[in-house]
């Protein structure tokens, strides 16, 4: 929201604020003789029209079912690779297994949304991996239990001869064994 | 009723006017019923495909809950365990009794319900995305109008007070009207997000690029290794999200926009693995009712069956 110019939070305002004021119309179209069911209709559709228009010229998310819509709107500047989260599980044998991001949640990219910056933080990092690893272990069967996890991120860039990709290593997770 | 004297109506009620007068144009009642089938088409198909991931939510732990504002403002928890079965298969069921119109508006009213908690669930344990807010428009204006009138299956059990309507019958138009507005605001605003966040720049193809890659896809990856392919798609994808709304006011733009909606859906979904599943469908709710109901009548009629007894 704070990414929107000053005119347009002023007004979406107006849209905001009209929203608020249409049931006074109403009711004066209704004292001048329009039927109540058609004021009524008109009435509720103006307010969802107002409101989801200035729900989304601040470009506001969290007000679902009315928000904004600044899917892949962010600029980037040309060239910048594409940091990716891959994640990892090791058994207790050793055996590496890739993990699959949807294995959380429906969009590849939500587990990565939730999580990145935590990983990234020295302080969090070790418990947002536990929970990780908790969660993912939940659905498994007790012999096939991962005990580590290890998270890279994969960088994805067009270079100069076609598309490249690098991991960088970001964290190492071994649960306890009691 | 009287309409109020033109001398004693002020400009906020001529405003008022046209206002109705785009809503509430009459159209054919089997505009109703196509918006019937597809809504509850679409929602019977959310229930059995993104449905696994709402009864998924039971086992997720709690600590990935960041509730949505709604849910904040409500004092709304994660989804208990319990509930994850019957409100996927309630909205399943929901979808099957109102594709045959049995108590179709109640059946919408309850979905509306469910469907808005299932998705905010959902949102609160991931982002929000923006493909399935439609849905729910859907089902309120098929819980608000006669939707259930027209091409509707009447049980014996169910006996509601109002009767069939003939395809024909001239209804309001609002509910496929509010459909179609929702349809162009979503595309207008994804312009205007790209335009506020981005300005003009933003079709240099660019910012595509990097999404094509963060998504992974392999068409995607292809794609994003040619700038020129990222700058025509970026280009076409923010001119067709600006001009939309056009289809508003000059309905036959329809045959163009729709069809280049759905291929831009369609290349999403291949290129970054945008799925819109929950959205697509309702863009055939620009085609004309008109359209329909001379496809309904060009349908062969069954021939009354001539009873022989007499002539034995």
């Amino acid at each position: 929201m704070e990414l929107v110019p000053g005119p347009l939070v002023a007004l979406a305002g107006g849209m905001l604020g009209a929203a608020v004021a249409a049931p006074i119309s109403a009711w004066v179209r209704w004292r001048r003789g329009v039927p109540l069911r058609r004021v009524g209709i008109s009435t509720l559709l103006f307010v969802w029209v107002a409101l989801q228009l200035g729900v989304g010229v601040l470009l506001l998310d969290t007000t679902w079912p009315l928000t904004g819509y600044p899917m892949y709107a962010p600029p980037q500047p040309a060239g910048r690779p594409a940091p990716v989260l891959v994640l990892t599980g090791l058994t207790a044998d050793g055996q590496a297994v890739p993990l699959p991001t949807t294995a959380w949640f429906l969009d590849p990219l939500d587990l990565q949304a939730r999580v990145f910056e935590r990983l990234r933080d020295p302080g969090q990092r070790d418990a947002v991996a536990a929970r990780l690893l908790r969660q993912y272990n939940a659905a498994r069967p007790a012999g096939a239990l991962l005990r580590a996890l290890r998270v890279e991120i994969e960088w994805r860039a067009v270079g100069p001869h076609g598309a490249e990709r690098w991991r960088e290593p970001l964290l190492f997770y071994e649960e306890d064994v009691p | 009723m009287t309409a109020p004297r033109a001398s004693a109506r002020g400009p906020l009620l001529v405003l008022w006017e046209h206002w109705d007068r785009f809503w509430l144009a009459p159209q054919p009642a089997v505009g109703l019923a196509w918006l019937r089938g597809i809504t509850f088409a679409t929602l019977l198909h959310f229930a059995l495909t993104d449905g696994v991931w709402v009864e998924r939510l039971g086992a997720v732990d709690p600590w990935f809950y960041r509730p949505i504002g709604l849910f904040d403002l409500l004092g709304i928890g994660p989804l208990p365990a319990v509930l994850v079965g019957p409100l996927r298969w309630g909205l399943a069921l929901g979808g099957l009794l109102g594709l045959l119109g049995v108590g179709a508006r109640w059946v919408a009213a309850a979905s509306a319900l469910a469907y808005g908690y299932a998705v905010g669930q959902l949102y609160s344990f991931t982002n929000v995305h923006h493909g399935e807010a439609l849905l729910l428009v859907a089902l309120v204006a098929c819980a608000g109008s006669s939707c259930d009138a027209v091409w509707a299956w009447r049980p014996r059990w169910w006996r509601p007070r109002a009767s069939l309507l003939a395809p024909a019958t001239p209804v309001p138009g609002w509910p496929l009207q509010l459909v179609r507005v929702q349809v162009a605001l979503t595309y207008w605003l994804a312009g205007y997000a790209k335009l506020i966040l981005a300005g003009p720049g933003w079709a240099d193809g660019a910012t595509l690029q990097f999404y094509l890659l963060l998504r992974g896809e392999p068409l995607g990856g292809w794609v994003a290794q040619s700038p020129e392919l990222c700058r025509l798609l970026a280009a076409l994808s923010l001119a067709g999200e600006l001009a939309f709304p056009l289809v508003l006011r000059w309905p036959r733009l329809g045959w163009l926009f729709v069809p280049a909606a759905l291929l831009f859906h369609l290349a999403s979904q291949r290129l970054l693995a945008v799925g819109f599943a929950h959205f697509l469908p309702f863009l055939m709710l620009f085609l004309d009712p008109r359209l329909l109901l001379r496809l309904h009548r060009a349908l062969p009629r069954r021939r009354p069956t001539v009873h022989l007894a007499g002539a034995v």
